[in-house]
């Protein structure tokens, strides 16, 4: 670096204001870093700050916030807290991006209900709900209502969902912890995650009937997954949903889920799980793996979708072997009906996994194949085709129907 | 300006000049300069022989400290890859990350220009520096305080705050 002779400079006097004169953007960026107890303070400094705090994006109480509130045990620090959220809410101008509260109320407080209607109204993208120990909290219907929400994490709450829920259409990310999810009327949950971490649990979910599960695609092929995933079994991630009838599973989460210890079979069985919907990827050992495990814990199963999805991973497994090497005396698939494959390519692992499901299954009625539109007909179909006619059938019922 | 000679690097690296609002050049290394999103995005659309930036808002006493700034987080950033290639253990970026704290204990003034310039030229590490440092400085004050340490004049007409 090169410099020519420096001057000292003269422009700004020692004793101007400089930082009231910085631009909206930075002086929101500086309060988002302070403390809300402190940014609202910041209205007391002169008349152009008065009304600068109104306008900050996140509004998060936290530990740093609330350094030493009274004890939640203390009836009139709790109001005092919840009039201060109403408060900072109320005056609060604007679109908001983040709210968060954490570890301060009771979750018998009523005003949090008045938070999230007041919430609903600032389209706000993020929001944290999380309740100290003691009665979990009933999540209003009103934060159905916030279209905006990309975010959502909810510790210690019931989550009750309006019989006529449309979902949330931006959602990114969903992290429900200790969260009860309640539907006598539908029971149906459909999560659509778009989540980098696939931080979903289902921890607490004996009413839900039916989940599916799809994950966004680009999160999951370059990020490399967190390692506490890799090491807890895959029954950890799948416990709450013992209830449910219908299980759908999309292939990036079908991944994630494959990343996990794979058991031989999970510790809980499914009951009442009669549909199953997997989009997985044949070549892949570990998703082999996974289906085969949730196979073996869904004894009721009736009808089960699988779409291949052969994703140029052709690395793990070639040979075909995986779905022949399972004994024939295990019993699998005992009540199954019906099975729909699809985006079938006539690849071994494929054709072996039809043998394997005519082999078990003995109630079987039908197998609907559908061809892969990149498989060009002539002799690789029917090649395959033949192939298959071979395979025994435990049913004497059951139909292959090929299509597409 | 003309460039210095320097034997002990070769190939000669490329540099490029940046000019300060008070009319003063900055030779600096390619990748230096490059620290500045506002300049990296520029980059594509300059001619080879024409790689000049005229930075208006910037003074040469904040320039220099910027630059400082911008040559130190690559040369440091060089040294921790190459401790991880290696795999040595190294405590690069905890030095890295004491070498900032010193840099941003400047006075107030200084560190308006610093902010200033840091949103300026889009350098997004620097800008975080800067707005983490002026945050810490509220945090925790009285109003008093506040307006003392940032030359706040209480205009406000009732000031509920000033029996404090």
């Amino acid at each position: 670096m090169v410099r020519c002779v420096p001057t000292r400079r003269g422009v700004f006097l020692q004793s101007s204001d400089r930082l009231t004169g910085l631009p909206t953007e930075l002086i929101n960026n500086i309060l988002t870093l302070v403390p809300i107890r402190d940014v609202v303070r910041t209205s007391a400094l002169s008349r152009n700050w008065r009304y600068k705090w109104m306008y900050i994006p996140e509004i998060v109480f936290d530990s740093r916030s609330i350094p030493l509130f009274p004890p939640s045990a203390s009836l009139q620090g709790q109001r005092n807290l919840v009039d201060f959220v109403t408060h900072v809410l109320s005056f609060h101008s604007g679109t908001l991006q983040k709210f968060g509260m954490s570890g301060y109320l009771e979750s018998s407080c009523n005003d949090v209900d008045r938070w999230i209607l007041l919430l609903s109204r600032k389209s706000v993208k993020m929001i944290t709900l999380e309740f100290p120990q003691g009665n979990q909290y009933k999540v209003p219907s009103a934060l159905f209502s916030i279209q905006t929400l990309e975010e959502l994490k909810l510790k210690r709450s019931i989550l009750k969902l309006p019989s006529h829920t449309i979902g949330f259409k931006n959602l990114v990310d969903l992290d429900l912890w200790k969260v009860t999810l309640t539907n006598e009327t539908i029971a149906t949950y459909n999560v659509f995650l778009y989540s980098p971490c696939g931080s979903i649990y289902f921890d607490n979910t004996p009413q839900l009937r039916i989940a599916s599960i799809e994950m966004l695609p680009m999160m999951v092929g370059g990020i490399p997954l967190p390692r506490h995933l890799v090491t807890s079994r895959l029954d950890a991630r799948l416990t709450g949903l013992v209830n449910v009838q219908e299980l759908c599973i999309f292939k990036n989460f079908m991944k994630i889920l494959a990343a996990h210890i794979i058991p031989e079979r999970l510790c809980f069985t499914y009951h009442i799980l009669t549909t199953m919907l997997l989009e997985m990827n044949f070549e892949s050992l570990v998703e082999n793996s996974t289906a085969l495990c949730l196979f073996r814990s869904s004894p009721c199963l009736l009808t089960l979708h699988v779409t291949s999805d052969f994703s140029g991973q052709h690395t793990l497994l070639g040979n075909g072997r995986f779905w022949e090497s399972i004994p024939h005396e295990e019993i699998i698939f005992a009540r199954l009906n019906n099975l729909v494959l699809s985006g079938f390519m006539g690849m071994k692992n494929e054709v072996s996994f039809v043998q394997f499901v005519l082999r078990c299954a003995v109630m079987l009625h039908t197998i609907r194949i559908t061809w892969d539109a990149t498989v060009e007909k002539g002799t690789k179909r029917t090649g395959t085709l033949e192939n298959m006619m071979q395979f025994r059938r435990a049913s004497p019922r059951a139909r292959v129907i090929f299509s597409g | 300006m003309k460039d210095s000679f320097n034997p002990s690097i070769e190939p000669p690296k490329k540099t490029v000049t940046l000019v300060s609002s008070d009319g003063y050049d900055f030779e600096v290394e390619e990748e230096v300069a490059l620290e500045s999103q506002v300049i990296k995005d520029g980059f594509e659309d300059k001619a080879v022989d024409d790689r000049e930036y005229l930075l208006f808002n910037v003074h040469s006493d904040t320039l220099e400290l910027i630059i400082k700034y911008c040559e130190k987080h690559v040369s440091s950033r060089k040294s921790i890859s190459a401790a991880a290639a290696s795999s040595s253990s190294s405590n690069g970026e905890e030095a890295l990350k004491e070498w900032d704290e010193h840099f941003i204990s400047v006075d107030t003034n200084t560190l308006y220009d610093i902010l200033m310039a840091a949103d300026y030229l889009n350098i997004k590490s620097l800008l975080d520096l800067a707005i983490q440092k002026v945050a810490d400085t509220i945090h925790g004050r009285s109003p008093e305080q506040i307006r003392k340490k940032f030359n706040i004049e209480n205009d406000s007409i009732i000031d509920p705050w000033a029996s404090e």
